[in-house]
């Protein structure tokens, strides 16, 4: 699923001097050195997720909707197929993957907690909370029932096609036995 | 005396086994069951050969062998498998809850059995073929409820070997349709069927075979069905004279043609009905039986607010009442001057969409709460969806509704800003105050509750046993001061919380009386490690993991269901063998 848009460069480390990426860790001419892993783990966590939240959001161009999730908001689960590139640097490395908003925050999770141990309980307990709203508060969309969302798209598919001809009924059935 | 002596002095009262089975025979209620079987071996053994009555809460905490030995005479079973989450998408297909093992043994043995409910399980043709052939004469009641993978197949074998069955339930289950004329084999070969249900499935009826059934089935006094036009139905009512209820049925005229339905009536005989598609000017059909119905659906209807408010105002005997939340704050201020028996009230969830197909009036928030609290006393069960929430909304149901027992309240995500949140003070007065309380759900937002708020939910609920939580806390150690309430809590649901695995875990050791977890979404680990610090003899612990990272051409979407899943659960059973590759046994190993 690739997008028009232009490869947009995320710096989540902080190497080149833009704002809003206050969080910093080494000076702007360093992108080429090989910085370990640990290292990357290690500026990950220290960063403040709503910083990490921002950049992604102002890397994401043409997603208005990945955009919108990010900062907080309560959005239903359909704005999730949204992708926007995301560039990692590792390594001497960089690699770009169209990711949707919610695999980009997977990566960004799963980064930080890797990298828990080796950070005090009073920073992990931040992560946690500062997780809560964005990673797993916000994200998670209300469930509803199974015959109450079959109903309702039902209702919304029978008035899309114009009433009062067969085309209308044969429609009604056949997306009901969908199921 | 010493306690030994007392035991022995009671055993020895010289009460003879046959009194003592007569005496039990008077004892319902399974929780007294549960503890006259725990005084000694001889008690113990006398309520398991006089039990009638048992509902295997979870089909993976004992085995099918383990019942019928504890219990060989049993006349009702109720089995459920699959997490309640399955009603919502978030289990996975394969997951489990296979009905084999339990139709095996039933087939074989329960010699007594005339009831039995299966309720969110796997049955095939095969099982049904089985069960038919071991206790099809003598099964007076069979629900297949919410259940999946069998055909209209079988459900013709079971119209033609179960003759005596008085009640067939088949409610929102998956049938394979197959042709098969199962309904016509049912009218045919049953005269005493009392109440059929195939709501909210697939399956189609024709009107024929509905009037058959009327015919020959004289004692039909319930019945729910699938899609089949109401103004097919003009003959079936007319001779289904003992009718009370009556569900599904569609209103599906095409429009210009609404005259279908300008001279239809329904009975004024009937006490419950719920109505698929019925619109405004299709109300007029309900309105002779309104004055006495004691139960309306009108979760699937196209009713406007105004529309809701016309018809509720006219039913002054409703006891259950069952609606969308297009009903608004103004149809529930009708509700509550004109149903004063109202005892169970569901507010469902509509459309989200602004100024989509639901009437904009159609959001229900703390005013329509406050209303009901005031004028419903009687209040048994409320399920609420709101868009809008106070504090004073919830001291009111703590005040007023003094009758709940099942209390469950979903905060909408619709709304930016809540009028009032936290909610701490409130969940603790309504708390306090509903002392009856047995079941609670509270799904609210970041914010909605705060660890103190937590707490008190862990310190008001004497008398909870099942809880669904979601979007509460604020930290770990809310759900520490959680844990250490709850003196009766034995299921519960977590779902979008931000706690750790550690703290989940710890929290379970904290429960005491906690016999099963479901979590979804949390700080969840790749492998569910620190979730072993929750294991323990007897205790099943499941762990679905987070999809991770997978490349974005051949995802079916980020849904919410490829978010970590825990369950864990007391079980005698030991490690569950059709565990899908989905599913990861963490422990016993």
């Amino acid at each position: 699923m690739s997008k028009a848009a232009a490869v947009v460069e995320l710096d989540l480390l902080g190497l080149h001097p833009r704002p809003p990426a206050a969080a910093a860790a080494g000076p702007p001419s360093s992108f080429r050195r090989n910085s370990s892993f640990r290292e990357m783990q290690c500026a990950i966590a220290r960063m403040d997720p709503a910083v990490v939240k921002s950049v992604i959001a102002s890397g994401s161009p043409g997603s208005n909707a990945a955009a919108t999730a990010i900062s907080g908001a309560r959005v239903e689960a359909g704005d999730d197929t949204a992708t926007s590139p995301l560039t990692i640097f590792y390594n001497g490395t960089v690699g770009v993957f169209e990711l949707t908003h919610d695999k980009a925050k997977n990566i960004l999770r799963m980064a930080a907690e890797a990298s828990n141990g080796g950070i005090s309980e009073a920073s992990e307990e931040k992560m946690v909370s500062g997780d809560n709203e964005g990673l797993n508060g916000g994200e998670l969309p209300i469930a509803r029932r199974k015959s109450l969302q079959r109903f309702l798209e039902r209702r919304k598919e029978s008035f899309d096609v114009s009433r009062g001809t067969a085309e209308r009924r044969k429609k009604l059935y056949s997306t009901y036995f969908m199921g | 005396m010493d306690r030994r002596n007392l035991t022995r002095a009671a055993s020895s009262l010289g009460i003879s086994d046959v009194a003592l089975s007569l005496v039990m025979g008077y004892v319902d209620d399974p929780r007294d069951r549960a503890a006259a079987s725990l005084v000694c071996r001889k008690w113990c053994g006398v309520d398991g050969a006089t039990r009638k009555r048992v509902t295997v809460a979870f089909c993976y905490s004992a085995t099918p062998d383990r019942l019928r030995r504890r219990f060989p005479c049993l006349e009702s079973l109720k089995i459920k498998a699959k997490p309640r989450a399955a009603m919502f998408d978030l289990i996975p297909d394969d997951w489990g809850g296979y009905a084999a093992p339990w139709i095996a043994d039933i087939a074989r043995s329960f010699e007594c059995l005339t009831a039995l409910h299966l309720r969110r399980m796997v049955v095939t043709d095969a099982d049904l073929a089985l069960l038919v052939r071991g206790r099809g004469p003598l099964l007076l009641s069979f629900k297949l409820d919410r259940c999946s993978g069998f055909s209209t197949d079988a459900l013709a074998l079971v119209a033609r070997s179960c003759r005596r069955l008085r009640t067939f339930f088949l409610e929102d289950s998956s049938i394979a349709e197959k042709g098969s004329e199962w309904l016509r084999e049912l009218a045919l070969n049953n005269a005493v069927l009392e109440s059929l249900n195939f709501y909210l499935t697939e399956l189609s009826s024709s009107p024929q075979d509905l009037v058959l059934l009327a015919r020959n089935c004289r004692s039909l006094a319930s019945l729910k069905i699938g899609e089949c036009d109401v103004s097919d139905l003009v003959e079936f009512f007319r001779i289904a004279t003992a009718l009370q209820e009556f569900c599904g049925g569609v209103f599906d005229a095409p429009a210009g043609s609404a005259d279908r339905y300008k001279n239809f009536r329904f009975p004024t005989s009937l006490r419950s009905l719920g109505l698929i598609y019925m619109g405004t000017n299709e109300v007029h059909t309900v309105l002779p039986c309104a004055g006495a119905l004691s139960k309306l659906d009108l979760q699937y209807t196209f009713l406007s607010t105004e529309d809701h408010c016309q018809l509720i105002q006219r039913c002054p005997n409703l006891e259950i009442l069952e609606v969308r939340d297009v009903i608004g704050d103004r149809g529930l201020e009708v509700v509550s001057r004109t149903c004063k028996r109202l005892r169970r009230l569901r507010v469902e969830r509509g459309d989200d969409e602004q100024g989509g197909l639901e009437d904009e009036q159609g959001r229900v928030s703390h005013q329509g709460l406050t209303a009901i609290s005031r004028g419903c006393p009687e209040l048994q069960y409320l399920a609420i969806h709101v868009s809008d929430i106070t504090n004073a909304a919830l001291e009111s149901v703590g005040t007023c509704s003094r009758n709940l027992s099942d209390f469950r309240l979903v905060l909408l995500d619709r709304e930016e800003n809540i009028t009032e949140l936290p909610l701490d003070n409130g969940v603790r007065a309504m708390l306090s105050g509903c002392f009856k309380l047995r079941r609670f759900a509270l799904y609210l937002r970041p914010g909605g509750l705060s660890d103190v708020g937590l707490g008190y939910i862990g310190e008001y609920s004497a008398n909870i046993r099942y809880m669904l939580l979601g979007k509460v806390g604020e930290s770990d150690l809310g759900l520490e001061m959680f844990s250490r309430g709850c003196p009766n809590l034995q299921k519960l649901e977590l779902r979008g919380c931000c706690f750790s695995e550690r703290a989940l875990a710890l929290a379970v050791i904290e429960l005491s009386a906690l016999k099963y977890l479901w979590v979804h979404g949390y700080s969840a680990s790749p492998d569910g490690r620190e979730l072993m610090a929750m294991a323990r003899p007897f205790w099943n612990i499941e762990f679905i993991p987070p999809i991770i990272v997978s490349n974005a051409a051949d995802d079916r979407g980020a849904g919410a269901e490829n978010r970590a899943q825990i369950l864990a659960y007391r079980s005698l059973a030991g490690k569950r063998m059709d565990c899908p590759e989905s599913v990861i046994h963490l422990h016993p190993t």
